[in-house]
């Protein structure tokens, strides 16, 4: 044909299986994120404490300098938990208008007439959190454990302390779901990105001002398990095998981290569950 | 077969949205009518795949509407009623993210976001941010959404909202061509009959969760007995009276028109004649047919 | 006929933007349909025509007096607006109650209104309704409700028939033209052309903030000479017809349908062409099913205008 029509072609390419659709959202969100300058320098600034404690590390192991600093697991302990306020914002920056502006720009009608599923959207949207999340935790965790082997000159350390990296990752996989789907879940609820993470900052705060009252007037630390934050050590002190910080019982801490990651889960899947695609 | 449903019904908790339902769609164009509150908006989803029906099956496209659904939503393009907006994102990152979510590659969602942002007419402001498009923009983009993945059928909710006359016609004229050049098989639900009957070539209207009626909108339609519409420039009254005298009856129309019902035996030309007579110029002359409105409002009422 | 509504130099600028350019006309009672592209003032104009907004330059009187800051004057004037915005909390009955004691009624014959007002909208059945709960048509039959419910002179809707179905159009188109009739002075701003058309041939067309036509859309169609009129003839011998036409001066140009049986035809002078036709017809024995003006309606005079 001399002639073509070039105003729409009809178009015969390949197409992806549908077990990776939740990537697409995971890739578009943190694409959106990386943008944001501000945003950037927060993931920057929450690289400090790894980096100090690699230079801690090099002194101590190799240099042989601070005699007085053993390197064992609550080293990595301590990192992870020194990490839970950069956690905390950066879950806000990242987690606060993922669903919400989506909710407000009307924007879900567009995802649910894909042929993805909510089971899709949301995981995808989880991805897009747990990758910012895994970044003040997760990544700096196991490779400050990856320096200390290399640091040290034989294996003896890696022999001793291998349960570590389990340690690391399941502390961090407990701060990264706990703070991620909560958030999710409080962006899920609100059309306004603001008030979700005020909300969230709000909860927060006021669980651990609400155990710090508790904390002297009773003076005693068995009401830990009041504060979130304080759970999370907890249970970060029982993936390490380390002695609780606290008097209240590390089980009920457990419970109530476990139990705000589901209760936020099902509050997630009863809101996408309500939008309605056409109205 | 397009669309085959058998018998639907959908219920939500004591509401019936759906009452038995069938529907054949052969393909085309179709027009989906009802008054507000009708079912329409469950037919769509139940037509998606988004909603499973409480009793009853269909097909849409050959795939099952319970068991295939998203083979179904991989198949056929939404353009929502509402507007949407994910902040953040120009024209070409929406059209592509939009292709990418129905499982097109990155490189080619772009390069078809491209021609399809062309072919709606946004090929200039592709690059701006959707924040700052008009109504009409945002408008098209949601059509080349709903087009990038090349479906086979298309759902259009309400397309010309918001639009001024010039892009009222040139939407109508894009889902035209859609439907007639490029093979597109198109439901158009809207409530702007006149737009309805200019771009499809069926409709179906439903009601109280039923389907009121189905069909060619020629075949709908029906002439009215020998009445005549009418429009003169001269001296209206006495070629009224002239009329009247014949046994016609004359009755006020809207926009200044004449109703003529004429007398058996009698044609146009009498009318003609009594012009002649009478000096008097007829602009507008036309035999009166129903409109897809008289048909919609016929069939509703009588429900 | 008295002039209700009149502006004169009319012209609103913000900053460097001009949204309204000196715009005058003069609007009495019957409907008029006010239409323009997207962006060409229109809803400023209305929002200084009801006084909410104070004009830069000229003026806008409504019976002869300035609209601006004159409280008194609003009783008398009805606004619909386009915007869809309530007290989502509030019944219908209790919204419309509320803004009429706001315009000074007393309880008891806010209530009468009301229930009055409701009726002739349709919306009696869903008075105890809250507001959140009604459908896209009913908020906009409750906007068109209080726009009316104190009787005013004057109503000035804004796209009154967006998200109706087909029979609340109607109905509306109706009342709008019931309205008209009794001697209200109703402006209708609407985009849907075909409607406008079923209200009222009476226009005002705005364009880049300026008035580019002004009275009844025939008359301006007759104006507008660099488009000849178009005239369409289905016919039982359309070629025999354009042979006997050809002869004629005023005849620019004829186009064949493709079906075979109708003709357009191009005249300069539609006046002489339409008064020839029926004797040609008669004479010639040529059976006569239709004619039309394809490009005498308002989406022509619309196309034809706005460039």
């Amino acid at each position: 044909m001399p002639i073509h029509d070039v105003t729409y072609r009809h178009w015969s390419g390949e197409w992806t299986s549908h077990p990776y659709r939740w990537w697409v959202i995971t890739r578009q969100g943190i694409s959106l994120l990386i943008r944001k300058k501000r945003f950037v320098a927060l993931m920057i600034l929450s690289a400090i404490p790894f980096l100090v404690r690699t230079v801690i590390l090099y002194l101590s192991v190799v240099v042989g300098q601070l005699g007085f600093l053993k390197i064992d697991a609550k080293f990595f302990e301590d990192f992870l938990t020194q990490q839970l306020f950069f956690a905390f914002v950066i879950a806000i920056y990242a987690g606060a208008g993922l669903i919400a502006n989506d909710l407000k720009g009307n924007a879900l009608q567009i995802y649910l007439s894909k042929p993805i599923t909510r089971k899709d959207y949301v995981i995808g949207k989880l991805g897009v959190v747990a990758v910012f999340l895994s970044i003040p935790t997760l990544v700096p965790g196991l490779l400050l454990f990856v320096l200390a082997v290399a640091f040290h000159s034989n294996l003896d350390f890696l022999q001793q302390n291998y349960w570590v990296i389990g340690s690391i990752v399941m502390y961090s996989l407990a701060i990264i779901l706990t703070y991620g789907l909560v958030v999710l879940a409080l962006s899920a609820l609100s059309k306004s990105s603001r008030f979700a993470g005020i909300v969230f900052a709000a909860f927060f705060f006021f669980s651990q001002i609400v155990y710090g009252i508790l904390h002297q007037i009773l003076r005693t630390t068995s009401v830990a398990w009041v504060s979130l934050t304080q759970n999370l050590i907890q249970v970060g002190d029982f993936f390490f095998a380390a002695p609780p910080h606290y008097a209240s019982p590390t089980w009920v801490s457990g419970l109530i981290v476990a139990g705000l990651m589901a209760a936020s889960a099902w509050l997630i899947h009863r809101r996408i569950r309500a939008v309605e695609v056409v109205q | 077969m397009i669309i085959d449903l058998e018998n639907v019904t959908v219920v939500f908790g004591k509401q019936k949205a759906l009452v038995g339902i069938s529907l054949q769609f052969a393909g085309g164009s179709m027009g989906l009518l009802g008054p507000n509150g009708a079912g329409k908006t469950t037919l769509l989803k139940t037509l998606l795949g988004f909603l499973s029906p409480t009793s009853g099956d269909g097909t849409v496209l050959g795939f099952n509407i319970r068991t295939q659904q998203l083979s179904i939503r991989q198949r056929v393009g939404y353009m929502p009623e509402n507007d949407c907006h994910i902040p953040g994102m120009n024209a070409v990152t929406f059209v592509s993210y939009a292709g990418q979510l129905t499982g097109m590659k990155p490189k080619d969602s772009v390069q078809r976001a491209h021609e399809i942002l062309y072919y709606v007419g946004l090929g200039e402001v592709r690059y701006r941010d959707l924040e700052s498009y008009s109504t009409g923009m945002k408008q098209r983009i949601k059509l080349g959404q709903a087009l990038v993945h090349d479906p086979e059928l298309v759902f259009l909710d309400e397309p010309t909202n918001g639009l001024d006359p010039r892009g009222r016609l040139e939407m109508l004229a894009l889902i035209q061509d859609i439907s007639t050049r490029k093979g597109i098989h198109v439901i158009l639900s809207s409530h702007l009959l006149p737009d309805v009957e200019w771009v499809c070539q069926d409709a179906t209207v439903i009601h109280k969760g039923k389907r009121l009626t189905c069909g060619k909108i020629q075949d709908l339609k029906h002439a009215v007995g020998p009445v005549f519409e009418c429009r003169i420039k001269g001296a209206a009254e006495a070629f009224r009276a002239e009329l009247q005298t014949l046994g016609c009856e004359c009755l006020d129309a809207e926009d200044g028109m004449l109703r003529v019902h004429l007398v058996d035996g009698l044609g146009s030309e009498s009318i003609l004649r009594v012009a002649r007579e009478q000096g008097v110029q007829i602009r507008h002359l036309v035999p009166v047919k129903q409109s897809l409105e008289d048909v919609f409002l016929q069939v509703v009422g009588e429900s | 006929m008295t002039e209700i509504l009149e502006a004169s130099g009319l012209s609103k600028w913000y900053g460097q933007v001009i949204a309204v350019n000196k715009v005058s006309f003069r609007i009495g009672p019957g409907v008029t349909g006010l239409l323009g592209p997207n962006g060409a003032g229109k809803s400023t104009l209305m929002k200084l025509v009801t006084g909410q907004l104070r004009p830069s330059q000229g003026q806008v009187a409504l019976f002869g007096q300035r609209i601006w800051n004159n409280y008194p004057l609003f009783r008398r004037i009805g606004f619909c607006p386009e915007q869809d915005s309530f007290y989502e909390w509030m019944t219908g009955a209790e919204f419309v109650a509320a803004l009429l004691r706001l315009h000074g009624f007393g309880e008891a014959e806010a209530e009468s209104r009301t229930t009055s007002v409701l009726e002739l909208v349709g919306l009696a059945d869903a008075r105890d309704k809250k507001l959140g709960a009604y459908s896209k048509g009913m908020r906009q039959r409750i906007k068109l409700a209080q726009a009316v419910a104190h009787d005013p002179e004057v109503l000035v809707l804004d796209e009154p028939l967006a998200g109706m179905d087909p029979v609340a159009r109607r109905e509306t188109i109706r009342l709008v033209r019931g309205w008209g009739k009794a001697g209200r002075c109703v402006i209708v701003s609407s985009h849907i052309l075909h409607e406008i058309e079923a209200m009222t041939s009476t226009i005002l067309l705005i364009h880049n903030g300026q008035v580019l036509a002004d009275g009844d859309v025939h008359q301006i169609r007759d104006l507008i000479d660099q488009h000849p009129h178009h005239i369409f003839i289905r016919c039982s011998e359309p070629r025999r017809l354009a042979e006997i036409l050809f002869r004629f001066e005023d005849v620019l140009s004829v186009r064949f349908e493709p079906d075979g049986r109708a003709v357009t035809f191009e005249s300069e002078k539609p006046d002489e062409f339409y008064q020839r036709l029926p004797d040609l017809l008669l004479r010639h024995q040529i059976e006569l099913e239709e004619i039309t003006s394809p490009d005498d309606n308002l989406q022509a005079v619309f196309h034809y205008l706005v460039k």
